[in-house]
């Protein structure tokens, strides 16, 4: 559980980390929308512009690599369904049994594998160079439209925030759990699968019961300091500068190239 | 003033009730100390001075807003502020600077306000170069200050402990009940909960609480005289008035009405002057 990187702010000296978190957002999802539909020239760009966004984080290829590691057995499953399960022209095929390796296979395994990669690579770059509670202020700034519509976008915000105020405090309970199991001989690392779900259930439902707990605990200290439905502020209010409308227009420029390159 | 008129409060229908016909008044900037066993009602009770429970019966007044008026519960929580016992359950932000922020940030105040306000706060409880602390990583004592910040930020005009030295070493211990003792002499209304009389030796009031009711309320002295002629594990005697009495078994003439190390020591020392003046004049007859 701590060796989990995705989703923590690690890189605080990043010049990133000073570029608006709005402006990153909707950078992820502008590339989310480019990755998926990429074709082979623009694998090639996009693959590209990720590494050259990397370089200028300052984020350590290590870094990225351990955000990538726990999705690394997901990549690995598709690659080889894709692989094995697509029809096409045969690589390689075993007579008498329905094994066959195909080059649509291989290449769609390959893309898959590539928009995962890079999906989580943006990701994980947005949320290592960005506090989380700034994230929370600028996922509240882009919802605030949905105001009209009624949807307490104030309160969504909130909620997300104490979802990730959570992250550290489950992380310590579940070790102070395991601990606590292991004091009293219990055995984590025996095999079997029943064994393994019997050690799973007789930590996370302790676990669950006292993150409710917590959680009443917390909405009373809430309460106590006023926190009520209502106008609210924040500590820090968002504000475009210079640096933030230069990245805004690196990031259309590149999405116009892309779009341009299609489409030509 | 805070005000109980006849409060009784229960859980549920089918639970006793915690409070029975309370009674109670607290002067602005009094130090009032609630001591008491497990499960006497004493966390019950304060949870209705900042509304957070609303009596089943009688009225609980905040300066003359009945805490039964909703709309009246901002401005009772600005008055009213709570510090409960385990800090880490009430960290609401990610930063220290975010998590004492946070009750401004509910009364809407502009954001550029709210980071000198953070500064201040603070700077009034030693935590100065904190602000971007994550306040998982700070010592209980300090998770404790940042909380007290986090209250004093809203201006209060009373603070409420629910034992604010619990789980702290003896010097996180002083800092806070020092940092209690300031805020009292600013003015400060102070209600301090705690299961350790020997704390709350310099309080104006000690009540005492048992079974849903008040069964004490007076001086440290008399609050401590009256638990030296009672019996109850759950309240015990402080040990300096222990201590005190054990003496006096032994023939010294002393008072055992007495809570503080530094009271006890005076005594101590004016009953020695005493008895070492009489023997020598004893000598000098002879």
């Amino acid at each position: 559980m701590q060796n989990f990187l995705f989703g923590q702010f690690t890189a605080d000296s990043s010049p990133l980390r000073h570029v608006d978190p709005r402006v990153k957002i909707l950078a992820v999802a502008v590339l989310s929308i480019l990755i998926f539909r990429a074709t082979p020239g623009e694998i090639v760009m996009i693959s590209l512009f990720i590494g050259m966004v990397i370089r200028i984080s300052r984020v350590s290829l290590q870094e990225i690599g351990r955000a990538l590691k726990p999705i690394a057995v997901f990549a690995i499953l598709l690659f080889l369904l894709h692989l094995f399960f697509s029809e096409g022209r045969d690589i390689f095929s075993i007579p008498l049994l329905p094994v066959r390796i195909t080059y649509e296979g291989l290449e769609n395994g390959l893309l898959v594998v590539w928009q995962f990669v890079a999906l989580v690579t943006a990701g994980a770059l947005l949320t290592m160079t960005t506090p989380p509670s700034t994230l929370v202020a600028a996922l509240e700034k882009l919802l605030r439209p949905l105001k009209i519509l009624r949807v307490p976008t104030q309160d969504l915000a909130v909620m997300v925030s104490m979802a990730l105020r959570f992250v550290p405090t489950f992380s310590e309970e579940y070790n102070r759990m395991k601990t606590a199991r292991i004091a009293r001989g219990g055995d984590l690392k025996g095999k079997g699968i029943s064994h393994k779900l019997k050690t799973a259930i007789s930590i996370v439902v302790p676990l669950i019961l006292s993150a409710f707990r917590r959680a009443d605990d917390l909405a009373a200290a809430m309460e106590a300091r006023g926190y009520a439905r209502g106008p609210r502020t924040t500590l820090r209010e968002l504000r475009m500068t210079r640096t933030d409308f230069a990245a805004l227009a690196v990031m259309v420029s590149f999405t116009g190239l892309t779009i341009m390159i299609r489409y030509q | 003033m805070i005000t109980f008129k006849d409060v009784s409060y229960q859980y549920s229908e089918k639970t006793p009730p915690v409070l029975e016909n309370l009674e109670l008044q607290i002067p602005d900037g009094q130090y009032v100390a609630l001591i008491g066993p497990n499960g006497c009602g004493k966390t019950t009770l304060i949870k209705h001075l900042n509304a957070l429970l609303i009596p089943s019966r009688g009225e609980v007044l905040i300066n003359g807003m009945n805490t039964r008026d909703q709309s009246c519960h901002r401005d009772i929580r600005c008055q009213v502020g709570m510090v409960f016992q385990n800090p880490d359950h009430q960290i609401v932000g990610m930063s220290v600077e975010e998590d004492v922020a946070f009750g401004l940030e509910n009364l809407a105040v502009p954001s550029r306000e709210i980071s000198p306000l953070v500064q201040a706060a603070l700077s009034r409880v030693g935590m100065e170069g904190f602000e971007k602390r994550t306040p998982f990583t700070l010592s209980g004592g300090e998770k404790r200050l940042a909380s007290i910040a986090g209250v004093l930020i809203m201006n209060p005009r009373y603070l409420v402990l629910d034992e604010p030295t619990a789980y702290l070493d003896p010097a996180g211990r002083r800092r806070i009940l020092q940092m209690i003792r300031q805020l009292h002499q600013e003015g400060m209304g102070i209600i301090h909960v705690t299961h350790e009389i020997g704390e709350v030796a310099d309080a104006d009031r000690i009540i005492v609480m048992e079974r849903g009711g008040i069964v004490m309320d007076g001086s440290p002295a008399e609050v401590c005289a009256f638990l030296m002629s009672r019996n109850n594990p759950g309240l015990e005697a402080p040990t300096m008035a222990a201590l005190m009495a054990k003496l006096k078994e032994s023939g010294w003439d002393l008072p055992t009405n007495i809570i503080s190390v530094e009271d006890a020591y005076r005594e101590i020392h004016s009953c020695l002057t005493r008895t070492v003046g009489n023997q020598q004049m004893e000598h000098g007859r002879i």
